[in-house]
């Protein structure tokens, strides 16, 4: 078992003598461990909930196994925690489902989520999973940087959406299915392409 | 690799288009090119919805016609509407109702709604292609999650009655040209109290019958406006008139008096009127006693010296108005004065001194252009 470093914490110890840190131990699916600062880990709800739950004390911490997330790659995750351990301590944005959604990419963001796209995909899928909000953000306002002003053309090829035909499948599927909310959904649809996306609604 | 070497293997792209190459390889590196993100069909709705949610409306519609799950995905997802008009076309023969729904200053649509009158003498007010309009300007700011900034009616008659409509919390700016009172007061009760801009007119300018009641210049969002303008006559009274909380205020006075006019201009001199405030035009259908007007003010009448020394200033008030002028001093702000002018139009009270400086010493300067005729 391979113990990752990723989430370097510089920090002055001499600073802060009384409180003493707490790090909880982590395991991706490869079995790669992290150590994660009790302050960033507050940056994902779920985990939060999770380690509130189990009530570890340092020891167990230490003598326990790590904490299994069973559904997220090592890589992915050491991103993940970088990105936790830069923002430790930052409040938390709430979304009241207000619009629009300003964001800005800060420099940190921009320089972790320089990555393939495969691998920013599984980013936002952990920061979704996990329930870090800005995270998600930030990882979905990279994503649709990668839309703006392109054509439909462009974007088929962007974001490799269905060809005619799958998407023929699709519309057979859904109607066999007999769904009456899938048939709406195909009016609609075929409506919009008759006017070329040029309006919505 | 460097952005050469990326573009010459780009030009191999053609070749996958003809289906000579279509390897993985190749369409990771034209995805690497164009910055693709070839997972987006497989990532999770809730985290689609959120990427929709920063895009602007142009790009939504393009994502919207690529698939039927894109089409859902924009459909569902909220966007910013920032301003809603509604404007109605009387034609002959014809009712024509235009929305625009605008997102930012680049994004917007325009939506028609027309109907063919039985008899093009008709002055129905409310016809189908009115309630369809409506229907659909709602339906954007509900899709805008009610956080509309401003909202334009030009309508003889809004048509309220079948509206859904319960509140616009974050509207700042809203201008009624309306005919119909009763929908003016259904709108105005939807709006904040806070108002940062608010404009009342008739729709079919006949000024002769257009009057705001006083009901209506009560609610809050009348008396708190920052700006008010009312393109028609206001049924204030003197006390409705001196409570107002207008920076700038515009109305045709049905019922303030000289002692109103004389009062609001002696709270503004002793740093009791509005904060920050800056015009009152006030038209008027009869001229005003001007010694009740002049009742305890220290005004200065425009003669020779003060054209001398405020030539811009007089040039400004010279070209719109013969009526005489008067500059009157603030007690609470030193060097701050506003200038007072009677035309056979009516009253305008305008801040039009403040604060300069001449070789390092404060002294009274005056505005050069004319903001605020």
């Amino acid at each position: 078992m391979s113990v990752e470093n990723a989430p370097v914490v510089d920090v002055d110890e001499a600073a802060i003598p009384v409180e003493k840190k707490m790090y909880y131990r982590f395991e991706s699916n490869d079995k790669k461990e992290f150590r994660v600062s009790e302050l960033a880990i507050q940056q994902s709800e779920t985990l939060n909930r999770l380690v509130e739950a189990m009530g570890y004390t340092s020891e167990d911490v230490e003598n326990k196994p790590a904490i299994a997330i069973e559904n997220i790659d090592g890589k992915t995750l050491k991103l993940v925690f970088q990105w936790c351990e830069h923002h430790k301590g930052e409040a938390i944005p709430v979304d009241d489902g207000s619009v629009p959604k300003i964001v800005e990419i800060p420099e940190f963001d921009a320089k972790l989520m320089d990555i393939d796209n495969g691998l920013l995909f599984k980013l936002i899928w952990a920061a979704d999973y996990l329930n870090i909000v800005q995270l998600l953000n930030v990882s979905c306002k990279k994503v649709a940087n990668m839309a703006q002003g392109k054509t439909p053309a462009q974007l088929r090829r962007v974001y490799l959406l269905p060809s005619d035909e799958e998407d023929e499948a699709a519309k057979r599927a859904a109607q066999e299915a007999q769904d009456p909310r899938a048939r709406e959904v195909e009016e609609e649809f075929e409506e919009r392409k008759r006017q070329g996306g040029n309006s919505f609604f | 690799m460097t952005k050469k070497q990326r573009f010459l293997k780009i030009n191999g792209i053609e070749d996958v288009q003809q289906g000579l190459f279509a390897s993985k390889d190749h369409i990771a590196e034209m995805l690497r090119f164009i910055g693709g993100f070839e997972n987006w069909s497989v990532l999770p709705e809730e985290c689609r919805s959120e990427v929709v949610k920063y895009v602007d409306y142009k790009s939504r519609c393009k994502l919207g016609v690529c698939s039927r799950k894109d089409h859902e995905t924009v459909k569902n997802a909220p966007i910013y509407v920032e301003n809603v008009e509604i404007e109605e076309s009387p034609i002959r023969g014809e009712h024509k109702v235009t929305v625009r729904v605008a997102f930012d200053r680049e994004n917007f649509l325009n939506q028609y709604f027309t109907q063919i009158a039985v008899d093009p003498r008709s002055q129905h007010l409310s016809s189908n292609c009115h309630k369809k309009a409506a229907q659909f300007a709602e339906k954007w700011i509900k899709k805008g999650k009610f956080q509309l900034n401003q909202i334009v009616i030009q309508m003889t008659k809004f048509p309220f009655e079948a509206s859904q409509l319960k509140t616009l919390p974050h509207c700042k700016y809203a201008r009624f040209e309306i005919d119909d009172m009763d929908s003016l007061n259904w709108f105005i009760e939807k709006l904040p109290e806070q108002l940062g801009y608010l404009s009342i007119s008739e729709f079919s300018r006949n000024q002769e019958s257009f009057t705001v009641s006083s009901n209506i210049l009560s609610k809050p969002q009348v008396t708190q406006a920052s700006r008010l303008n009312i393109g028609g006559r206001a049924e204030f009274t003197n006390e409705q008139f001196l409570r107002l909380k207008a920076k700038e205020l515009e109305f045709d006075s049905v019922n303030v008096t000289a002692q109103g006019i004389n009062q609001y201009i002696k709270n503004w001199m002793n740093g009791k009127g509005v904060d920050g405030f800056k015009s009152l035009k006030l038209g008027v259908e009869r001229s005003f006693d001007l010694d009740a007007l002049m009742v305890g003010l220290e005004a200065r009448y425009w003669d020779e010296e003060f054209e001398a020394e405020a030539p811009h200033l007089v040039r400004i008030f010279r070209r719109k108005t013969k009526g005489p002028c008067f500059q009157i001093q603030s007690r609470g702000v030193p060097y701050e004065s506003l200038t007072l002018n009677l035309d056979e139009d009516g009253v305008r009270v305008i801040v039009t001194g403040f604060r300069g400086e001449r070789d390092g010493e404060p002294c009274q300067d005056y505005i050069r252009q004319g903001y605020y005729f």
